[in-house]
Parts: structure tokens; C-alpha cells; sequence
């Protein structure tokens, strides 16, 4: 009986904190295009990445590339469009309305994992996860988790691997490792991270699991599967495995190149790459600093740096977003003082707030 | 039942990654339109079943997809294209003859700021330097007219190729957001006969 209730204890917090966050969003949505005149507006959140997972939804990845800007449908992973078009066949919604819904249904779904198994990820107590749970969907960069991107799957999917990872569910750590490496690039740095926080700590071992692979070798191996099977996809829609690379590098300039002249041009060039370089810094020192002092566990902490540390080395456009739309540099939050923890949530929903103006009037321009 | 020692999974998901590496780096069955412009860069525009054929004394077309960019060229835009990159060559065919006297003429800018307070670029035609331009801050922009080299024979495919001295991000540079590798940008080109 104490099971059930804590469990539909649960539930009901999980429904109050998601579908809570998900209101205030969705309540500032209203107010801006209500207040504001529609010549400085935009009723439209789907907008930039937006388009293009639409894209793919609705007519799959075969279209000839934007010929003034060589921009391609190939440059985008699919498990957020199957997913959208699935949910679109489903219901018969439209994509911009389905995408919408699925990352709320996500949201809720995060809400759930994160206070079910709030240990796993070294949450002391209800309060904690409750408080990162809070800031994480409250913060400006997680408008991204709310408009039709893919970035509300993408946290759900590490989530979701790390804690079975935690609770040796191997299987379900390596289908939902498949997934996160089928959404985003940057998802085949989950199952480095994890393997390294394996190894490290205990080298004496790393021959054994060679050499008596288990389950922990199995999901490891399995979970960047997601990438090969796009490479695969890949090669039969265009004859080149590596599509995905080529599309960014021709369309969004994506290249390698020295990151820390790309960080330092960063610090001089304008307001807009200033705003990235401090992201990152900023992200990289919560980070450390958050597995210094055991609240971020390593390799949840090793994945949130390697992502927007891989950007880094391409270009600096996106950093924010690649930073702070992931969820791990939140778990810091629960160590603030009661009164700083009520003050930062309320300028993370202020920032949220400020930041959709913005989305709805620029559409985007503040990536 | 042949029973394997355990290792063989360890072994076998290692030659699987090995020869996914493999096929990523090798497999290539692309069209020829996809290749030249994904992969190997020797096109710059997107442009079907395009010809090369050029008509002497027309603009070649700066600030839009035109068959004519090949190698080491940015988007087409507004103010004409950058380059990218130190090499950016033009091919062309020219459907009349360009006989002795000709000029290759137009405008060029470069990219001049930060630690970067000057740019040279060089222009060749099928190899042969035709002429040097040189910008700095008081000279960013410049006309050009310069002759070719030798006459050229209707049909026969010409190269020109705009090499620049130095190459930098605007980004590096700390002149502006912009992260693309540029040297010289053209805003506008033709290939005049004599008058």
C-alpha cells in the first residue's frame, strides 16, 4: 500500500512540476501574442531546425538541397521526425502541433524518471529533485525542449540511458542509448562517457570486461548503433555514409578548427559570440564544479561538456544552446541556499519569458 | 554446438566498429552533381545539368547559383561571393572566340581587419598570372581590367583562378561574427573581346 501511494505520489508530483513549467510557457506564449501588435510578432514558434525536422516529418529526407544556400535535409538526425510524423500519423495533427506535443508529453515523462529515481542521479531528496526539476524546465535555454527541436528527446534519451545504465537495466540502457545516438550526433558521447566512468576508476578491470564481456560491453556497444543506422540510411538515399557531415560542412560551414582561436575571435567579434564564449565557460566551470563536489555524477557531467566542447571545435554559432538546453548542469541547483534557489528560479522564468519575446518576435535569432 | 570463448564478442564488436569506420570512409556512390558538390568541393553551386558555356562580354552572375564557381567558393549573396579558402577558381567556356587584346575585368574586395591590415590576391588564367591586387584599409575595394594572357579558342575550357596571400575568419580576426575561412570577394567579373 506504501509502494502504490509513494508511487502515485510521485506521479502526481511529476504532473505538478511538468504540466506546471509547461503552463507558464505556455501562459507567456498567450500573453505575448495577445499584448503584443502583430506587426512586431510571430504566432509561430516552429522556426529555423523547426523547418526542417517539419520537413523530414512530413516528406522523409528525399529533396534536393536550398540552392542559394546548399542547406540539407541530410544535416538533421531522424528519431525526432519519426517520432513527430509517427504521433502526426497517429492523430492526424499537423507536425508544428505534433512536435509540440511530444515534448510536452517528454517533459512529463522526465518529471516522472527524475523523481522516481532521483537517487540515481544524487539527488539527496524530493525537495532536491523538485528544485532541479524546476530550474532546469524553467530556464531560458529550455525553450528549446518546448518548440518542435529535438533537444526535449535528446535529454530524455540520456536521462533514460543513465538511469538504467545506474540500475543495471542493460537492455533498456542500451535501446534508449540507440535512440539518443539516432537524435543528435553528440549522442555517441553517452556511451563514452559512460565507458569511462567505468574504466577509469577501475583500470584493473577494463581487461576482464574485455576479455568476459557482459551486458555493460553489450549496451556500450549497442548505443551508438542509432549513428551507424543513419550512416547506413544515409548511404542508400545519397551513396555517401557520411552525408550528415558533408551537409553540415557545405550548408552550415561546420568544419574542424582550432577551438581556441575560435573561442578567443569569440571574446572581440560582437555581443552574439561573447554570449556563446561565456555559455560555454560558464557551463564548463558549473560542470567541474558540480562533479567536484559529487552533486553532477562524472559521466552525466563528461557527456554535458563533450557536447558543446565538440561544437567548440567547429564553430561557435549555437553554443547557448548546446550548453544549457541539456539537463545535467541543473543538478547543481538543489545546492543553493533556500533563498538564492527561490531567486534564481524566478530569473530563470523571467529569462524563459524574455527569451520566447524574443523567439516570437526575431524567430530565433538569439540561438 | 561449437561454444566460442567469450572474448569472440569482444573481438567481433570490434571488427564491427573497425569496418564501420571503413565503410564511412571509403563507400562513396554518389551522383556526380552530389559529389562534386559535398564531397569533393569542385563546384560551389548546386546547379543541374548546367553548362559551362559562356557567352563573352555577359556578367558572369556573382550573387547567384551559377554553374561557373568551382572550386573555393561561399553562397552566392547580395554583395557578390566570397572565397573560400586561399584557391577559388572560376571555369568557363567561352561559345565565341576570345581573340588577343581581350581583358578579363570587374570588382573585387577583401577581407582587411584586426591583424590582418592587408591582402594580396593573385589572378591567373589557365595558369598564367594575368595580375596582382593589392588592399589594405584605405583600399578595400578595387576595379580591375586586366588583359588575358593569350587568345582563346571558342569551346576550350578556361580557368580563373584568384589566389589570396592570406586567409582568415572575420571571427579570429575579431572584425565580426562571421566563422567562414575568406580571402577575396568578387562583385562582379566579365571577360570583355576587345571593343
Amino acid at each position: 500500500m506504501d509502494v502504490l501511494s509513494g508511487r502515485l505520489r510521485t506521479l502526481v508530483l511529476a504532473a505538478e512540476v511538468g504540466l506546471g513549467t509547461l503552463l507558464f510557457f505556455f501562459l507567456v506564449y498567450f500573453v505575448v501574442v495577445t499584448f503584443l501588435p502583430a506587426n512586431v510578432r510571430s504566432l509561430d514558434l516552429c522556426v529555423l531546425d523547426c523547418y526542417w525536422y517539419g520537413a523530414i516529418a512530413t516528406d522523409g529526407y528525399s529533396a534536393v538541397p536550398n540552392i542559394m544556400t546548399l542547406q540539407t535535409r541530410f544535416g538533421f538526425f531522424p528519431a525526432f521526425p519519426i517520432a513527430a510524423s509517427l504521433l502526426t500519423d497517429l492523430t492526424g495533427m499537423p507536425f508544428k502541433i505534433a512536435g509540440l506535443t511530444l515534448n510536452a508529453c517528454f517533459s512529463l515523462l522526465f518529471c516522472w524518471l527524475v523523481l522516481e529515481y532521483r537517487s540515481e542521479l544524487g539527488l539527496k531528496s524530493e525537495r532536491d529533485a523538485l528544485t532541479f526539476l524546476t530550474v532546469f524546465l524553467l530556464s531560458p535555454w529550455s525553450l528549446y525542449n518546448r518548440v518542435p527541436y529535438s533537444e526535449m528527446l535528446f535529454n530524455i534519451g540520456s536521462l533514460a540511458t543513465f538511469i538504467a545504465w545506474r540500475r543495471k537495466n542493460y537492455p533498456f540502457a542500451a535501446i534508449s542509448g540507440f535512440i539518443v545516438s539516432l537524435t543528435r550526433f553528440s549522442g555517441v558521447l553517452l556511451p563514452l562517457a559512460l565507458c569511462l566512468e567505468l574504466l577509469i576508476p577501475d583500470r584493473g578491470n577494463a581487461l576482464k570486461l574485455l576479455v568476459r564481456p557482459d551486458g555493460k560491453l553489450r549496451a556500450l556497444a549497442i548505443m551508438p548503433l542509432g549513428l551507424v543506422a543513419f550512416m547506413l540510411f544515409l548511404y542508400f538515399q545519397t551513396g555517401d555514409p557520411l552525408a550528415y557531415v558533408h551537409a553540415e560542412q557545405v550548408g552550415w560551414n561546420q568544419g574542424l578548427r582550432n577551438p581556441f582561436t575560435t573561442l578567443w575571435g569569440g571574446l572581440w567579434a560582437g555581443p552574439s559570440t561573447q554570449y556563446s564564449v561565456v555559455a560555454f565557460i560558464v557551463t564548463s566551470l558549473a560542470l567541474l564544479w558540480g562533479t567536484h563536489s559529487h552533486r553532477i555524477p562524472v559521466s552525466l557531467a563528461l557527456f554535458a561538456w563533450l557536447a558543446p566542447a565538440v561544437a567548440i571545435t567547429s564553430v561557435l554559432v549555437a553554443q547557448p544552446r548546446f550548453s544549457l538546453a541539456l539537463f545535467p548542469i541543473y543538478l547543481i541547483a538543489p545546492a543553493a541556499p533556500r533563498g538564492l534557489r527561490l531567486a534564481l528560479i524566478a530569473v530563470l522564468a523571467m529569462g524563459q519569458a524574455a527569451f520566447l519575446f524574443f523567439w516570437l518576435q526575431a524567430s530565433g535569432t538569439l540561438q | 554446438m561449437i561454444r566460442f570463448p567469450r572474448y569472440v564478442e569482444t573481438l567481433a564488436w570490434a571488427a564491427f566498429y573497425i569496418a564501420c569506420v571503413i565503410f564511412a570512409v571509403t563507400a562513396d556512390s554518389s551522383p556526380p552533381e552530389y559529389r562534386a558538390v559535398f564531397i569533393e568541393h569542385t563546384a560551389a553551386d548546386w546547379v543541374l545539368n548546367a553548362s559551362h558555356d559562356y557567352v563573352p562580354g555577359r556578367p558572369i552572375p556573382v550573387s547567384e547559383p551559377s554553374p561557373f564557381f568551382a572550386k573555393g567558393w561561399w553562397r552566392p549573396e547580395p554583395d557578390g561571393r566570397w572565397g573560400k579558402g586561399r584557391l577559388n577558381t572560376i571555369i568557363l567556356r567561352p561559345t565565341s572566340d576570345l581573340p588577343s587584346g581581350s581583358k578579363i575585368a570587374g570588382r573585387a574586395d577583401a577581407l582587411i581587419g584586426g591583424d590582418q591590415p592587408n591582402q594580396v590576391i593573385a589572378i591567373r588564367i589557365n595558369g598564367n598570372e594575368v595580375g596582382r591586387l593589392t588592399f589594405d584599409v584605405r583600399r578595400r575595394s578595387q576595379e580591375m581590367k586586366l588583359p588575358l594572357p593569350t587568345a582563346i579558342a571558342a569551346g576550350s575550357q578556361v580557368e580563373i583562378a584568384f589566389e589570396a596571400t592570406y586567409v582568415a575568419t572575420p571571427l579570429e580576426l575579431g572584425v565580426d561574427q562571421d566563422s567562414r575561412e575568406l580571402g577575396v570577394r568578387l562583385q562582379a567579373l566579365t571577360l570583355l573581346p576587345p571593343a
